[in-house]
């Protein structure tokens, strides 16, 4: 078993991460398990402290079933991202995702998110706009 | 006998019918053979006497065309071959009254009807060589046979009109869930009637997909049809705006009257950040201000 602890690294498959033009953009493939999740919020965080970014995309259109506490995991990471400057949006989460999130007592209040990888790039931009100096900085949309 | 499937068997089974019972039917059907138009002439003067005479049987083509098919249906009867066929026949039967509507009581009516002239002609009806032992053993099959029928005829007519009813349901139900993309970009489902947890999970089924396939940021979810609002109902168009926006959609709610207004409040619904207003004509201003499409009026100078 200690064979298994240590090729953690190895084994466990990463989520892609890449950043286009200042914004990071985590690629959510595989199925979420805590230990991967644990894994994409160090790489992430680590990431984002050294490249400074502040705009981050989770992709979810790759995501067949995501429970409730995978959801809640992935929203604390999103939370700890704000501490670091960043704004996340979770893109293209799927019709049946969302109908069994919801059914299951998950409100969603808080995240932002778009259609589509696309349309999740023009959400960061109107929540820069309306970050106009006076404004609440989490005007609107955060918890 | 010709085909006999295993429904067949079962349903005669399920009667108690043994080829015993057929015989007897069949040599009374010897008798009967010279008297059934005599038999039919009495049942449509009974017939003539029930409200739905009128209602079905006031063409005098389509009466005799039915008599004789009445005719026809007892000459089959007294044949006693029960078959596969034979049983098609009589669901064929039950399929008709569905369609036309003919009620299942004044069916059952002039099958007992019909049942107690057998029984007359059978005890009072100077048949040669009929004992009254016989008489009785010949009733006995014919009840089992008649109900065989009416068994048949009522299963037919039964799942028939299961079949209307869910056919309906189904397209009521269709018909619930228009959900238009109006503009692009923009959807609209004026939801009308009453909402309750099946339907608004159908509900919220159909806009997830179709916020999917038309990748619309923008939805209207028009409520001015909406009879109750109550605190259930608004849970679940909460529900609906909050999944809508974890698909990176903007739900509007529109419709909301003065008085859903007021017994939201009253009742202490939160309904937190959700976009509404009173009318479907402000819903859509608002998606056309946020989607930056402006409308003007081509006489406008």
């Amino acid at each position: 078993m200690a064979e298994l602890n240590d090729q953690n690294a190895v084994t466990i498959p990463r989520v892609t991460m890449n950043l286009f033009r200042g914004c990071l953009v985590a690629t959510l493939q595989v199925d979420l398990t805590p230990r991967l999740i644990e894994q994409f919020q160090r790489d992430l965080l680590d990431l984002l402290a050294e490249s400074h970014a502040t705009r981050v995309i989770f992709d979810c259109s790759g995501l067949e079933i995501i429970d409730p506490e995978e959801f809640e995991s992935l929203c604390r990471v999103t939370t700890m991202a704000r501490l670091l400057g960043a704004r996340v949006v979770m893109a293209g989460l799927r019709p049946g995702v969302v109908a069994s999130l919801i059914a299951l007592g998950i409100t969603g209040d808080g995240v932002l998110t778009a259609l589509s990888l696309d349309d999740a790039f023009e959400v960061h931009e109107q929540a820069e706009q309306s970050r106009t100096p006076g404004k609440d900085e989490h005007h609107g949309n955060t918890v | 006998m010709a085909t006999q499937g295993d429904s067949t068997k079962d349903w005669l089974d399920s009667y108690g019918i043994n080829k015993v019972d057929l015989e007897r039917i069949h040599s009374f059907g010897e008798h009967m053979r010279a008297r059934l138009p005599e038999f039919v002439e009495a049942f449509y003067v009974w017939l003539r006497r029930q409200p739905e005479f009128v209602e079905h049987f006031s063409d005098p083509k389509k009466l005799a065309r039915v008599r004789d098919l009445q005719v026809d249906y007892w000459r089959d009867f007294f044949n006693a071959q029960v078959d596969d066929e034979y049983l098609s026949r009589r669901s064929r039967i039950g399929e008709v009254h569905a369609r036309i509507g003919l009620g299942l009581p004044v069916y059952f009516a002039a099958m007992h009807f019909s049942l107690s002239t057998l029984a007359d002609i059978l005890f009072e009806g100077e048949i040669e060589g009929m004992s009254d032992r016989v008489a009785m053993q010949t009733k006995r099959s014919i009840t089992k046979l008649v109900h065989l029928d009416t068994a048949v005829v009522v299963d037919t007519y039964s799942r028939i009109t299961n079949e209307k009813i869910s056919d309906q349901s189904r397209a009521l139900l269709e018909m619930s869930t228009p959900v238009t993309s109006i503009w692009q970009g923009i959807l609209l489902l004026p939801v009308v009637g009453l909402i309750d947890s099946r339907r608004a999970q159908d509900l919220m089924n159909a806009i997830l997909a179709k916020i999917a396939e038309s990748r619309s940021r923008i939805f209207i979810l028009d409520i001015s049809g909406v009879a109750v609002v109550d605190t259930a109902v608004a849970n679940h168009l909460i529900k609906i705006t909050k999944a809508t926006k974890l698909m990176g959609c903007d739900c509007t709610l529109s419709g909301i009257s003065p008085a859903i207004a007021q017994t939201v409040v009253e009742l202490g619904i939160d309904v937190g950040e959700m976009r509404t207003t009173a009318t479907l004509r402000d819903a859509l201003e608002d998606a056309f201000r946020r989607m930056g499409i402006e409308l003007q009026s081509r006489t406008t100078k």
